[in-house]
């Protein structure tokens, strides 16, 4: 490693770097010994991550049923799942629909929740671990406790509705009322939000809400005018997560609805499994967990290049 | 391109096989002639140290003991070999051997049943046992139900040696039955008192609001699987030919319309919601929550270690103006190509399908064995629970299965489940539910064949 640093160090001297600003040789070396100390996170990356995403591009371009060799089909499973797949447009539809109602509601309730843990109120501490604590168990066990929470009979939701006299839903038993209980279901574990809000809210400092008090704001315009600023970088994090982690939702599918009733809850990362895992398509099953990588890379572009209108950076110069 | 690709394939494993054949030639004082078996005891194959793996699924304690004393007696006779046992659960099966065999180490032999047989099959995964068998004085089809290696034989070639069956029949609870004035249901399948509207006024007769709080207590029947009632029937889900569904047969269309009746109408049969939570059908019926299921033989094994309840079994109702029909899941194992020695595999196979481990089918594990002479023996027929243990027996000459076609679990989850269920819930009429599972039947079916 030494010879190497030494023989770099040596080039840097020696070779003129065309357009870009010729590098000192400490600069070169620190830039060296930097890739060095990254070395062990990007090799793990390029041979764990990038490597097997490649090849997956390259897999989509086939028809490979793991025991032939993998047959070069070119863009024949694209073709076929854009125009000929009714299961793909009714996974995208349903996942589409997931993340649309999940991502606005989960987030606001994060935030509510958030502002109230931050008030000075008797064991929040109590409070904020309650809240947070769905948040820490094995999705598999929290399906299963829904289960019984949506069993039409005797759970407990439609217990509660019973009381106002109205007969609830049959929840995961109706191709109608699947999506969305899963999608209350979801909202139980706003408490992965509320602490990244939480932790937000405490970093603003206290001398903003001050001054906006002397200028004579109100609860409500502090909070539209300093809160919601200062905490828009958290904000945007926050969605930018939900709504990567609400694309990929697949658990609570597989295990309470099986896609169904119909093809209800046929969430896109399921139809993956099951191409991959069920039917052995694995070319198919790659070419759409292709088009998942496409579409959510697109809109967490998307969301951050809108952030430009919308996050304030306070270290920015000229922010918005 | 498929034909280039198929060729390479055919033409490694060939490799692989010659190559196989070439150790087990070079250590041994005669070959075998192109890789196929010795008869005489494994005498002339090889006596350097050999490691072999069976690879099955489930991991239940009584399969996991099952499969040691299995490997032990195959080291017990061939004192060169180390056997042992994968055992996988069995939601992994499939990816587990896949990659095996794909990475160049297959097991050396596998368990097979009516969901992995036509997809290995169809892989070309598989050797052909009945070479083997022909060339083995120590081994015979002949004792085996000769059913089950007919429906097992596709084109000349076999893969599978059977180990046991599972005859789907009725299991009934004696003492609801009692309670509701009901006498035992009769053990013949050939009787045609025994039909579909008789079950009917039986499960209606069950069906029961006991504490009269306007929810039913205890349902008539349960059916966990409409396949076989669709058989019984006279219906498949495919046509004759298995170019396109056959869903949208007369007769297929009458017998799910008659499953969907017995809960949606008649409400003998609880609907998924209502049995939420409560366990398996079986669970259900141990519980005294349904007076009739439909299963397998495995049924055997569980309710007998269930004290105090009076169960027995009868043969799944016939249709008006349709034969019997047994329908059955068997099971077996078979030989992966590319393992390091078919010879060595096959003897390892012929343990796993003997007489001993068909005694233990019997006796452990509580399915029917392959072998007629064991099912008929003291080891199953003569136990005592349930009483009417011929009654499974006697299905064999009604036996019918589940579709032998490669593609079939993806026609089945991904075509046709989903739109059944939607029936069974009531959301869709069965004509509908059928009309959009056929085009998505039609088109796996017509990928299939193409190639």
């Amino acid at each position: 490693m030494l010879s190497r640093q030494a023989q770099a160090g040596q080039d840097a001297d020696g070779v003129t770097a065309g357009k870009r600003p010729r590098m000192s040789g400490i600069a070169r070396k620190e830039a060296i010994a930097g890739y060095i100390a990254i070395s062990p996170w990007l090799l793990g990356f390029m041979i764990f991550q990038l490597a097997p995403i490649l090849g997956a591009f390259y897999i989509s371009s086939t028809e490979w049923r793991i025991l032939s060799a993998p047959e070069f089909i070119g863009v024949r499973n694209f073709d076929k799942l854009l125009f000929n797949d009714d299961l793909f447009w009714q996974s995208i539809k349903v996942t589409v629909i997931y993340v649309i109602f999940r991502v606005p509601i989960s987030a606001m309730l994060s935030l509510a929740l958030a502002l109230l843990m931050n008030q000075q109120l008797a064991g929040r501490r109590l409070f904020r671990t309650i809240y947070y604590l769905p948040a820490v168990i094995p999705l598999v066990a929290v399906s299963m406790m829904w289960i019984w929470i949506f069993n039409p009979e005797y759970g407990v939701l439609n217990s509660l509705i019973r009381v106002f006299g109205i007969e609830g839903p049959q929840w995961i038993h109706s191709s109608r009322w699947a999506l969305p209980a899963l999608i209350i279901m979801s909202l139980w574990q706003v408490g992965t939000g509320m602490v990244i809000f939480l932790a937000g809210l405490q970093g603003i400092p206290a001398h903003l809400y001050e001054a906006a008090t002397i200028d004579g704001a109100n609860t409500w315009q502090r909070f539209l005018k300093v809160t919601l600023p200062m905490l828009s970088p958290v904000v945007l994090f926050a969605l930018v997560m939900n709504v990567i982690g609400s694309f990929q939702i697949f658990t609570q599918a597989y295990i309470m609805t099986a896609g169904g009733p119909g093809n209800a809850t046929l969430f896109l990362v399921l139809y993956i499994y099951r191409n991959a895992f069920e039917w052995f398509h694995m070319g198919y099953a790659s070419a759409l967990a292709w088009v998942l990588f496409v579409v959510v890379l697109v809109i967490s572009l998307a969301m951050l290049r809108s952030s430009e209108h919308w996050v304030h950076y306070e270290g920015r110069v000229g922010g918005a | 391109m498929t034909d280039q690709n198929l060729s390479r394939r055919r033409f490694l494993q060939g490799s692989a096989l010659v190559a196989g054949g070439a150790f087990v030639a070079a250590c041994a004082p005669v070959a075998g002639d192109s890789g196929a078996a010795e008869s005489d005891e494994g005498e002339s194959m090889s006596e350097e140290p050999v490691e072999l793996v069976a690879q099955y699924w489930g991991t239940r304690p009584e399969f996991i003991e099952d499969r040691e004393i299995l490997a032990q007696r195959m080291t017990d006779k061939f004192p060169n070999v180390t056997a042992s046992q994968n055992s996988v659960p069995g939601g992994q099966y499939g990816e587990k051997v896949l990659t095996a065999i794909a990475a160049g180490t297959p097991p050396d032999t596998m368990q097979l049943n009516h969901r992995w047989e036509p997809f290995f099959r169809g892989q070309e995964a598989l050797l052909n046992v009945i070479p083997f068998a022909d060339a083995d004085d120590e081994f015979s089809f002949d004792v085996f139900y000769p059913r089950i290696i007919e429906l097992g034989t596709t084109e000349g070639q076999l893969v599978t040696v059977p180990r046991g069956w599972n005859p789907f029949v009725i299991y009934y609870n004696r003492a609801l039955f009692a309670e509701a004035g009901l006498d035992d249901l009769p053990t013949s399948w050939e009787n045609d008192t025994w039909n579909w509207d008789s079950f009917l006024e039986t499960a209606q007769a069950l069906t029961a609001d006991s504490d009269g709080d306007g929810r039913t207590d205890v349902y008539g029947m349960f059916f966990p699987y409409w396949y076989p009632f669709l058989r019984l029937g006279g219906g498949d889900v495919l046509s004759d030919d298995q170019q396109s569904s056959g869903l949208d047969s007369p007769e297929a269309l009458a017998a799910l319309q008659w499953l969907a009746d017995l809960r949606l109408t008649h409400n003998v049969s609880p609907t998924p919601a209502e049995i939420e939570g409560l366990g398996s059908a079986q669970d259900l019926f141990t519980a005294g929550r349904v007076a009739m299921f439909t299963a397998g033989a495995w049924g055997i094994g569980a309710l007998t270690r269930v004290e105090g309840l009076d169960w027995d079994v009868g043969p799944l109702p016939r249709a008006a103006g349709q034969p019997p029909v047994g329908y059955t899941q068997y099971y077996g194992h078979g030989i992966p190509k590319g393992t390091q020695s078919a010879d060595w595999s096959w003897e390892y196979l012929k343990i796993i399908s003997d007489e001993e481990s068909n005694i233990t089918v019997a006796q452990t594990i509580g399915d029917v064995p392959a072998m007629r002479h064991i099912a008929e023996s003291e080891h199953f027929a003569g136990l005592p629970k349930p009483p009417t243990r011929q009654v499974f027996i006697d299905s064999a000459p009604h036996m019918q299965v589940w579709p032998t076609i490669a593609p079939i679990t993806e026609i089945m989850s991904r075509a046709i489940t989903p739109e059944l269920n939607l029936a069974f819930l009531g959301e869709k009429s069965v004509e509908d539910a059928v009309a959009a599972a056929g085009p998505q039947v039609d088109e796996i079916l017509a990928a299939f064949w193409q190639k």
